[in-house]
């Protein structure tokens, strides 16, 4: 129960408006955060139910930043009671409650900041509930699993990753922590670019923008209308004599570009004339680097036609064939962006081009001139619309699904936003946590002189583990002055875990050494898997904007394994 | 066995501070007293700014150990700090930030001091900025980072050779965050840039329009805005003769947004929503509780390091975007050795008695400092005061401050003096500072 797949509600019901235009109380709250995810993204984070696992420092900080915002709901599982450690560490304990369930007083606390917050509990030990109810947690948004043990790990995963549920793994060791997304597929549908190229189709030009541009004489134009007329139209007037020139072909590299460039150049009037200088012929000279590319397919979004490709592919195989009608690949529907990445697939292969965009720029322009393109280019990508909506609706009767299975709004931002759309994947928690024996190998060697890095911080934390499932704690998590002599079991833990890892390699001895360098073994018994609190709340901020990115499907996920080392002031990918 | 009362619960921070690690600071020595040393009088934080920041800031140092905390905030707690500044609630709408920050935290983090201070850094003297061991800021405004480096600036002194002394150096942590984007710096005056070395990082988000643009060529609903509230406003007084546009009266962003509203009609430019308007009008910044999280708990930890020299710090800009992936990017910035606030030399000691006339000092500057027609200002009771000015006009205007003693100009020790030679132009101004073997200190 994916809410990203079937988001029915983009742009309706939003979250601020009201008749007279004066926000809400909720709106006025909200402001702050609505300016960079809209009502419709404010609408899926209310929707949202989160699991947490794990009511540590790390999975507190985490969950904080999804209540504040307004997630529709939290469970904190959590089975241990609180202690005076505790207080030292999480924000959400209170040294008057030791001794009570921390899952409860957690609960409550995360409650209190925001009253639109629906929260609760279970007491419950993870392995327990595995075992007992699996289908407990498939009924969430997200789950997120701080500080939870490998073998539980394996379990959670395996029952979330075929279910579409995301999943994020966090552990911490004193200044340091690792982070993981799980998710089998989620789609990107507003990446929000930091400066996309704008979409022009100046290679294939609208004939509404021709007609415009050629209505217009640069040479019989006063100095008024000549320093306000926008870098579009100039841009788009010497890119047509550049190609009469050079038999109708396209700018296709750096010095052609150049050429159209130095054209622009020679049509300024360059005196500076009562209504200042001609900016706006500055501004078409600097746009021919960016407004001349030639277009090409991004490949994220062929990405995305080859996999909607092969999903009808299969469909069309599988009902072609006498498969037994039970087969859940032909039953289950695809989901909505799937049918509209099919139908994108098809528009492409029709129209030669992306839906258009819509939008241009702002630039230097006098109100009419500027607005009547903007009109010419609104017109155009509401055509686009209509006609990707017709071939959706063919697409979706095709496969025996109603015509509107995909609301207007969806198919709207959906298009608006078809440059920068993405499939975001990663394995399974099994197969991340256990990394190809080449991966492995060339890690090894590449850190071998280098002292402390992310693999070998990782690789250690899974040594912890295992130390943990033998010895019942972490290394180094003792009053005992002599913490240290727990290193010398970590390193061979290290040892049979690098081993296991490159096992099937057929020339380990190749590899560099699988003995943690001393320095690391040393400062991870010296934490004791300590939980130092403003190392938990930066994680905590990251972990809980890449959850509102899953429940929102808008910027981008960080898919890799990552490590924080707060030492180094780092976030670098393990691997 | 482990000690009873609050030892087990700071046994993550004790970790670090007790125990012996091969890849700590390069003069680090872990040890038992260092704990207890955090938490003495002696080591006392101010946290500057108790918004977005500022809270998780407070929240963060508590949960690290320290125990003596300032606070300082000049601003009252509104509905839409809510969704990120988690130690207000609806029931403390209108009262002071730094008082209920400093409330919930005591109460939370038993054992924690922290002393809120509603006002602005400049009604506080020099003298109370110098208690601190390390300053930490979370601002939303260019001007208040730079009056706030000042401060922090001209606490250094300096010994006979020049240098600064590093009891007097207050580690400054700085932090913003815009949106999903931030950063974090570490500024030790003298050492590494401070934050005037840097001035143009801190770029405007002002969106100035051009007034011709506003006036005659309006595209952009932003365009039509504008013009509302710079020409529209002060011709019609909609809501009493010079009663100014408030961007937090939703009736004065209404009127706005009608007005902008008719004019994108006129123009066919589309119409702006409230929302647009107020964003507009107020210029404000998108913020989100995640960002403001991962900044804060950056600052933190260096002020950590800072304190107890368990690691090293950071050197010295620390940049954050969460918008694609998850980017931190580590940057050494270099000192502007023209900086106007630490690219002086120190100030020259000027050693007088205060029943001296300002005319001696003139003379020694004339016949030790090489100047031949000296000018001084100097601050005088938070004011900026001319002395003397050896030009035409003016000589004639200040001659009577020449016999004056430097008691009566009101000129104490540590008083520093700014001095520009008429005779030597585009010459910068020379700083000294007054020291006097009788007189009291500012």
């Amino acid at each position: 129960n994916n809410n990203n797949n079937n988001k029915s509600n983009i742009n309706s019901h939003p979250v601020g408006r009201s008749r007279s235009q004066l926000p809400t109380p909720k709106a006025k709250k909200y402001d702050r955060q609505l300016r960079l995810w809209g009502d419709h993204g404010q609408q899926a984070i209310e929707q949202a139910r989160v699991l947490l696992i794990g009511a540590n420092a790390v999975g507190t900080e985490t969950l904080k930043n999804m209540v504040l915002p307004g997630v529709g709901s939290f469970t904190i599982m959590d089975h241990r009671r609180v202690t005076e450690e505790d207080c030292g560490s999480n924000f959400f304990v209170e040294l008057a409650r030791i001794g009570e369930p921390r899952a409860k007083v957690c609960a409550e606390l995360l409650r209190e900041l925001n009253e639109d917050v629906i929260g609760d509990f279970l007491e419950d030990r993870l392995d327990v509930l595995l075992q007992r109810d699996p289908g407990f947690f498939t009924g969430f948004s997200l789950v997120i699993a701080s500080g939870v043990r490998h073998s539980d790990l394996l379990v959670l995963s395996d029952l979330l990753y075929d279910r579409d549920v995301p999943l994020i793994v966090c552990q911490q060791h004193g200044m340091l922590a690792t982070c993981q997304l799980v998710a089998r597929e989620h789609f990107v549908w507003e990446a929000h670019p930091d400066n996309p190229l704008p979409d022009l189709r100046l290679e294939n030009p609208l004939p509404e923008f021709v007609a415009f541009c050629d209505a217009q004489d640069l040479s019989a134009m006063d100095s008024q209308r000549h320093s306000h007329t926008p870098w579009l139209v100039i841009l788009y007037k010497f890119l047509s004599k550049w190609r009469q020139a050079n038999a109708g072909k396209f700018p296709s590299n750096y010095a052609e570009r150049q050429a159209v460039r130095q054209l622009i150049r020679s049509g300024e009037r360059g005196e500076s004339d009562l209504h200042g200088d001609e900016e706006n012929w500055r501004q078409a000279q600097s746009a021919v680097t960016t407004a001349l590319l030639p277009s090409k397919l991004p490949s994220n979004v062929n990405e995305l036609f080859k996999l909607a490709d092969q999903f009808w592919l299969r469909r069309q195989q599988l009902s072609d064939s006498s498969a037994p009608s039970e087969d859940r690949q032909a039953a289950v529907p695809p989901s909505n962006w799937l049918l509209l990445c099919r139908t994108l697939a098809e528009f492409y292969r029709q129209r030669g081009c992306l839906p258009l965009c819509g939008t241009l720029p702002d630039m230097v322009s006098d109100s009419d001139r500027y607005v009547a393109l903007l009109n010419i280019y609104r017109r155009a990508a509401d055509a686009d619309l209509v006609e990707f909506s017709r071939l959706l609706r063919v697409v979706c009767l095709d496969i025996g699904l109603s015509a509107d299975s995909v609301p207007a709004s969806q198919i709207a931002l959906f298009c608006k936003n078809a440059r920068h759309l993405r499939l975001v994947k990663t394995a399974s928690y099994r197969e991340l946590s256990r990394p190809l024996p080449q991966t492995v190998a060339r890690c090894l060697e590449e850190t071998a002189e280098a002292g402390p890095s992310p693999f070998w911080w990782y690789l250690l934390f899974h040594a912890c583990d295992r130390f943990h499932t033998e010895f019942g704690r972490f290394p180094g998590d003792t009053d005992d002055v002599n913490f240290l002599a727990d290193a010398g079991q970590l390193k061979l833990k290290c040892q049979q875990l690098a081993q296991d890892w490159l096992a099937s390699l057929a020339t380990t001895s190749a590899a560099g050494p699988t003995s943690a360098p001393e320095d690391l073994l040393h400062e991870l018994c010296r934490f004791g898997r300590a939980e130092v609190h403003s190392v938990a709340a930066w994680m905590g901020g990251v972990l809980s904007q890449e959850g509102i990115k899953l429940i929102t499907g808008q910027f981008v996920p960080e898919t890799r394994t990552m490590l924080y080392d707060a030492v180094s002031q780092t976030f670098l990918p393990v691997f | 066995q482990s000690s009873p009362g609050t030892d087990n619960r700071w046994r993550h921070v004790r970790r670090l501070l007790e125990r012996a690690g091969p890849l700590g600071g390069p003069e680090f020595e872990p040890d038992p007293e260092l704990f207890s040393a955090i938490r003495s009088d002696l080591v006392q934080i101010l946290v500057v700014g108790a918004g977005g920041l500022g809270c998780e800031m407070l929240k963060d140092l508590a949960l690290s150990g320290f125990v003596n905390l300032h606070l300082i905030d000049m601003d009252t707690i509104d509905l839409s700090n809510l969704n990120r500044q988690f130690l207000f609630r609806p029931k403390d709408i209108g009262r002071p930030k730094a008082v209920v920050a400093a409330e919930f935290v005591e109460r939370r983090v038993s054992g924690c001091r922290v002393t809120p201070h509603f006002g602005k850094l400049e009604d506080k003297p020099l003298e109370f900025y110098k208690q601190f061991m390390c300053i930490v800021c979370g601002l939303d405004s260019v001007q208040a980072r730079r009056r706030l480096n000042q401060i922090v600036c001209s606490l250094v002194q300096f010994d006979e050779s020049d240098q600064p002394i590093p009891t007097s150096v207050i580690p400054l942590i700085d932090g913003g965050t815009q949106g999903f984007q931030g950063h974090c710096r570490v500024v030790r005056a003298h050492a590494t840039p401070c934050l005037e070395c840097t001035a143009d990082l801190y770029s405007s988000t002002q969106q100035g329009f051009p007034l011709c643009t506003l006036a005659h060529t309006p595209r952009l609903p932003e365009h039509c805005i504008e013009f509302a509230r710079i020409m529209q406003w002060p011709q019609e007084w909609p809501f009493g003769e010079e009663v100014p546009v408030d961007g937090d009266d939703p009736h004065h962003v209404d009127w706005i947004r009608t007005e902008a509203c008719k004019r994108a009609r006129q123009f066919g430019i589309r119409e702006p929503d409230f929302r647009l308007t107020q964003g507009v009008v107020k210029h404000i910044i998108p913020a989100v509780a995640s960002t403001n999280a991962v900044i804060s708990a950056q600052c933190v930890t260096e002020v950590f390091k800072a304190i107890t020299g368990c690691y090293p710090l950071l050197n010295n800009f620390a940049n954050f975007s969460d918008i694609e992936g998850v980017a931190v990017n580590v940057v050494p910035l270099e000192r502007n050795p023209q900086c106007d606030v630490c690219g002086q030399p120190p100030p020259k000691p000027l050693t007088f008695n205060s029943r001296d006339s300002l005319q001696t000092v003139i003379n020694q500057l004339k016949s030790e400092h090489g100047m031949t027609r000296p000018s001084l200002t100097a601050c005088v009771e938070g004011r900026d005061v001319t002395l003397y000015m050896d030009l035409s006009f003016l000589r004639d205007q200040l001659a009577d401050n020449l016999d004056k003693s430097l008691a009566e100009l009101g000129l104490l020790s540590n008083t520093v003096l700014n001095v520009t030679d008429s005779a030597q132009s585009g010459m910068k101004p020379v700083t000294f500072v007054l020291n006097l073997e009788d007189g009291m200190e500012t």
